[in-house]
């Protein structure tokens, strides 16, 4: 299924291109903790959102979910 | 040392007789001092009389480039600036990247001390070994673009490099900035000030001698793993600018709001980072040698007009003239920017203390009669703008607002000093103390008043600590941890972050502790290491503190406004604030980790005599 993934607040990006947001393709069934993993970010991002709503890691993920992963913010 | 990262040679220039001289310290002294904050501040303690004027001729103005300004890598043109502080009355430092700092070191200097007061309105302009005091009398009374191209224009050579002071210090505001290459600011704690107060509007240089390296072939690699990671490490930053932070910042109840009252903003979308890129970016700027790109430059019509010369605005800029006075305005907020480089201001104390008179307006503790008739509401967008040029010009509430938050607070009265959001009379950076308890003990002890860049960020480190591993720190802690096992991870992160400052290299390029060790190697030759890295961090924080200590500061400045001391009663961090005995307790443990006195704060000799610097220990107040 498709979800998009959009960044807030890291420095880098994970994403393809580098970019700050991207479409993902994901197996039916995946949860949170599964994109977390797959980006390799389970130790930095701090807050996650799916929707607008802010939730834990091992929330169900939807087709066309729109997941949003915060990371920490230490200067500007 | 031939470049090997310094040349040995301090250019002392003094405004009052003309004279100028070349010092040449030995590689042990650069070895102690390193460069930057380290360098600036065993000077100030050594050289100025306890009591000098911040704004007197005995007042000296340090610039300094560390061992690696210049070295042909990203993140690494910057270099510091230095005085006693007009605005806290401590220590004064602050940092700028741009290009003159790598110009600078390219004309054989490591630091430029300026002493003294010139006569009449004059510059300095340096080629190599060619120093000369120009006649500034033309360019005193002119915005900072016109002063740039006319010096520019008289040297006859482009490629000049130009830090200068603005018509805010001539007007003596306390928290002018100086500036370089028009758009890169060494921007807190009131330099530009005493820069004027010398009478000098510019340090305009150019260099012609190479940098060595001592192994060109590791400082080729790191530059290729920079290279190859530039996207997955810096691509967002690139992308968005530091205003990226925006939505993190307001998920965590983390974006400073109306005064620090709230920690959320309902207009925060309309400030973010991608909003700036989608709406009034124009192109995107850098400093030497960096591949990141993230400085903003824009451009808006009417009603604001913001010239593109002038840049465009940070993060903190974005958070000061933003949700902290209410504002969800990118061209008002990129007006306000364009008004504080073309004056030479702060943006952060600037937005910090007009949102601090907005919440005073609010209060009845300013009426329109006070404002000039101006409204000034959280939220008025026009009202923000006006006051930022009334305060470059010194003009009606400007004139006291010019003076920063904690003097303007003692003037209003009436528990007026409960809403200037200060530490030892700076500003607070647009970072909530309440979502990161070590953040705040940070902000309260730095001896350059409230900052952000040697402080520590807890959320960095709540779900894994790889980064603190090399100190000795291994478990994660919440944001709203302070024990002793807090406080260490607040002094390992300064400790780096000071090195950082004394190196100087930008927060902004993730080179690694490790990294940043082999760069050290690459470029000097030392066998150097993490324990000398962090003891020239520890070195930087113990000359400071007896410097300010000296100057009458004491423990009761380090603390925050009670404000931080109550939680907020709603959002996501709803309950949280440290409690005063939580923060008492790890003051004392910050002290006493330091090797500082638990009740004073003051370094003690055995400390300075494990650092090298026993010296400093005549200078202490006891």
């Amino acid at each position: 299924m498709q979800i998009s993934v959009r960044l807030h607040g890291s420095w880098g990006s994970v994403l393809p291109g580098g970019r700050s947001s991207a479409e993902l393709s994901v197996p039916e069934g995946s949860i949170v903790a599964h994109v977390l993993r797959l980006l390799k970010v389970e130790d930095t991002a701090i807050l996650v959102a799916v929707n607008g709503e802010h939730v834990d890691a091992d929330h169900p993920l939807q087709e066309h979910d729109k997941l949003q992963l915060f990371f920490p913010v230490e200067g500007g | 040392m031939n470049g090997l990262g310094y040349w040995s040679r301090i250019l002392r220039v003094d405004l009052s007789t003309g004279e100028t001289s070349v010092e040449s310290p030995d590689e042990a002294w650069y070895r102690t001092y390193v460069g930057g904050s380290c360098l600036i501040a065993q000077f100030l303690l050594k050289e100025l009389e306890p009591g000098t004027d911040p704004l007197g001729p005995a007042n000296k103005l340090i610039f300094a480039n560390g061992p690696l300004t210049g070295v042909p890598l990203p993140g690494l043109g910057r270099n510091s600036a230095g005085a006693r502080s007009p605005l806290t009355g401590g220590i004064g430092f602050s940092e700028a990247g741009g290009f003159w700092g790598s110009e600078f070191k390219r004309a054989g200097y490591d630091a430029l001390i300026v002493e003294g007061r010139a006569a009449a309105p004059c510059y300095l302009h340096i080629v190599d070994d060619h120093v000369e005091i120009r006649s500034a009398a033309a360019l005193w009374d002119l915005p900072t673009m016109e002063v740039e191209r006319s010096i520019k224009t008289e040297t006859g050579d482009r490629s000049t490099c130009v830090a200068q002071c603005g018509t805010a210090g001539a007007r003596r505001v306390r928290f002018a900035s100086i500036v370089n290459d028009l758009t890169h600011f060494y921007g807190r704690t009131g330099l530009g000030a005493v820069m004027a107060s010398k009478n000098l509007r510019a340090v305009a240089v150019r260099g012609h001698h190479d940098l060595a390296l001592a192994d060109p072939s590791l400082i080729k690699e790191l530059r290729l793993f920079m290279k190859e990671k530039r996207l997955e490490l810096t691509g967002s930053l690139q992308d968005e600018g530091t205003a990226n932070v925006v939505p993190s910042q307001n998920a965590t109840s983390g974006l400073p709001t109306r005064n620090f009252t709230a920690g959320q903003f309902d207009g925060a979308d309309s400030v973010t980072g991608a909003a700036m890129r989608d709406s009034i970016l124009v192109r995107r700027g850098t400093c030497y040698s960096c591949s990141v790109t993230c400085k903003r430059v824009v451009s808006t019509q009417e009603p604001w007009n913001v010239d593109p010369a002038y840049g465009g605005p940070e993060y903190e800029t974005v958070g000061a003239f933003g949700p902290l006075c209410g504002i969800d305005s990118l061209p008002a907020i990129a007006k306000a920017n364009e008004l504080c480089a073309l004056y030479c201001m702060d943006t952060i104390s600037c937005g910090v203390t007009i949102a601090f008179a907005m919440e005073c307006f609010e209060h009845g503790l300013l009426t329109a009669k006070d404002t000039g008739g101006l409204d000034l509401r959280f939220g008025n967008a026009e009202a923000m703008v006006e006051m930022v040029r009334r305060i470059g010009e010194r003009e009606g509430l400007g004139d006291l607002l010019a003076e920063g938050s904690a003097r303007a607070a003692a003037q209003i009265g009436r528990g007026a000093e409960e809403l200037a959001m200060h530490v030892k009379g700076q500003e607070l950076p647009l970072h909530e103390p309440r979502v990161k308890f070590g953040y705040g003990l940070s902000v309260a002890l730095s001896p350059t008043g409230a900052e952000h860049m040697n402080t520590l960020h807890d959320n960095a480190y709540v779900k894994a600590v790889r980064r603190l591993e090399p100190w000795g720190i291994y478990k994660p802690l919440p944001v709203d941890d302070l024990g002793p096992d807090k406080v260490r991870m607040v002094l390992a992160e300064e400790n780096w972050k000071h090195f950082r400052g004394c190196a100087v290299q930008c927060a902004f390029v993730p080179w690694s502790v490790d990294q940043t060790v082999d760069i050290v190697r690459g470029v000097t030759g030392w066998d150097f290491g993490l324990m000398e890295l962090a003891k020239v961090g520890e070195r930087t924080r113990a000359l400071s503190r007896i410097y300010n200590l000296r100057e009458g500061l004491s423990s009761r400045d380090d603390a925050l406004p009670r404000r931080f001391l109550k939680p907020f009663q709603s959002g996501p961090a709803a309950g949280m604030a440290p409690t005063e005995d939580l923060f008492s307790a790890a003051r004392s443990a910050y002290y006493e980790f330091s090797g500082w006195d638990p009740q004073t704060g003051r370094p003690l000799r055995s400390k300075l005599e494990e650092l090298g610097i026993e010296w400093a220990d005549q200078h202490s107040s006891r």
